[in-house]
């Protein structure tokens, strides 16, 4: 399979064309395996190697549970439903494993948090970007993920919705809570100036 | 992911068959009709419940207590409650199981099984479909009668002025022999007494006294085995005339 042919053509029609011939599961696989892994390794805390089982295992089940998926959702998003099932089902494997720290928060996505959180100007810039991903990753994993989801996977509320399968105002309320316990364990951590 | 790892997986799928499409269509309509199911149980429970709730004789039981609460706290349909309560869960549950129950919120679905409960257990009461289940239930399920024994048992506070039971002896419209609830026979004498703070249309005057009819009344305890009555109710509910609702 060509990798140009693979990201011409759209989710449904891979996933049509899957059910076919399943060689075609590497186009899905080749257009997911960068942004489901990096949303593994953003929600959880696990080694590399790790991350890579659960993304493998996500893709498998992905595979049996083609059929599962319509066309009224976005593909992505129920892929990514994949994944946040695969990372709750193994979520006692890793909950004791040490902190990763991972310097991924870009300026954009700073400044995003900042302005959602209505964090004061007085903050140290560069003491917050530091230790963003440390507070984010001292969050209840219900809390960092619709973080993760929303801030660095840009996803919206009807996405997180779909992926984490909640009603939308219960999204509304769990990113809320999330933002104020940011805020709060910011003013615990002292990254005021 | 490395080349090798998406190798792996293809070589792991090739022997693997998604699972077929009817599955997850068949989990769909099982969740829509299992939860339609659970509803239409609820609504014929709650059918029960206004049934029960509606013939409890408040207005003679008051005659006899002054304040209602106990007679309300003894015969609330408890049974039928907690089945209304499961089968609200049941449906919650199953609606949740659709493809897009998620989407639904706790407090949203809940008002709507509880309203659609209601307003199906309302046509359902007006079926008649509580007063059969009801009957049904107590003359073939021993644990059911069972259950129901503390509602009864209210009309053999003979010493209140309530008692209930079978005629089974009619020696003339004014006096009869009454098996209770306990078996105890009882000679009744129906007197009137106009002292009573009743409404001026409570009395059952369509009403005929016979022998195997089933009655409720308020009175007079004379002895062990003597009633004065001065007010004689079908226990059976489904008496016709002005008598019946009493508040």
């Amino acid at each position: 399979m060509e990798e140009q042919e693979c990201l011409q053509k759209k989710d449904s029609e891979l996933v049509r064309l899957t059910l076919e011939n399943e060689e075609y599961f590497f186009c899905i696989m080749k257009k997911y395996e960068g942004p489901l892994l990096k949303y593994i390794n953003r929600i959880t805390n696990i080694h590399p190697e790790d991350a890579q089982d659960l993304l493998q295992e996500t893709f498998i089940k992905a595979y049996i549970n083609l059929n599962e998926f319509d066309l009224s959702l976005k593909f992505s998003s129920w892929i990514y439903r994949i994944a946040h099932n695969q990372v709750i089902d193994n979520f006692r494997k890793f909950k004791n494993q040490p902190e990763k720290i991972n310097s991924e928060i870009n300026e954009k996505v700073l400044e995003k948090i900042k302005t959602d959180l209505n964090i004061e100007k007085t903050i140290d810039q560069k003491i917050l970007k530091k230790k963003l991903n440390h507070l984010i990753n001292q969050l209840d994993i219900k809390y960092k993920e619709v973080i993760v989801l929303k801030y660095l996977e840009n996803k919206t509320y009807d996405e997180i919705s779909d992926i984490i399968k909640k009603p939308v105002n219960t999204v509304g309320t769990l990113i809320k809570r999330a933002k104020e316990k940011l805020n709060h364990l910011i003013k615990q951590n002292k990254i005021y100036e | 992911m490395n080349k090798e790892l998406k190798k792996t997986i293809l070589e792991k799928i090739k022997n693997i068959q998604p699972k077929a499409k009817w599955k997850f269509i068949l989990k769909n309509y099982l969740a829509w009709i299992f939860g339609a199911l659970s509803l239409l149980i609820g609504a014929i429970t709650t059918a029960v419940i206004i049934y029960i709730i509606q013939n409890n004789d408040y207005g003679l039981y008051r005659l006899a207590h002054p304040s209602p609460l106990n007679m309300v706290a003894k015969t609330l349909p408890y049974f039928w409650i907690i089945s209304l309560i499961i089968f609200i869960i049941i449906v919650y549950y199953n609606l949740k199981h659709t493809k897009k129950g998620y989407k639904l919120e706790l407090y949203k679905i809940s008002i709507i099984v509880i309203l659609a409960s209601i307003f199906l257990g309302i046509i359902f009461y007006n079926l008649g479909l509580g007063e059969k289940i009801d009957h049904g239930f107590s003359q073939r399920l021993p644990f059911y009668r069972q259950m129901m024994r503390p509602r009864q048992m209210i009309w053999l506070e003979t010493e209140q002025g309530l008692l209930a039971g079978k005629i089974i002896n009619l020696k003339n419209p004014e006096n009869f022999t009454l098996l209770d609830l306990n078996n105890q026979e009882w000679e009744v004498i129906k007197l009137e007494n106009n002292q009573l703070p009743l409404p001026p249309n409570f009395f059952p005057n369509n009403f005929n006294l016979q022998i195997g009819l089933d009655i409720k009344a308020f009175g007079k305890k004379i002895d062990q085995n003597h009633f004065q009555a001065f007010i004689i109710r079908p226990l059976k509910p489904s008496f016709p005339g002005p008598g019946r609702p009493f508040r």
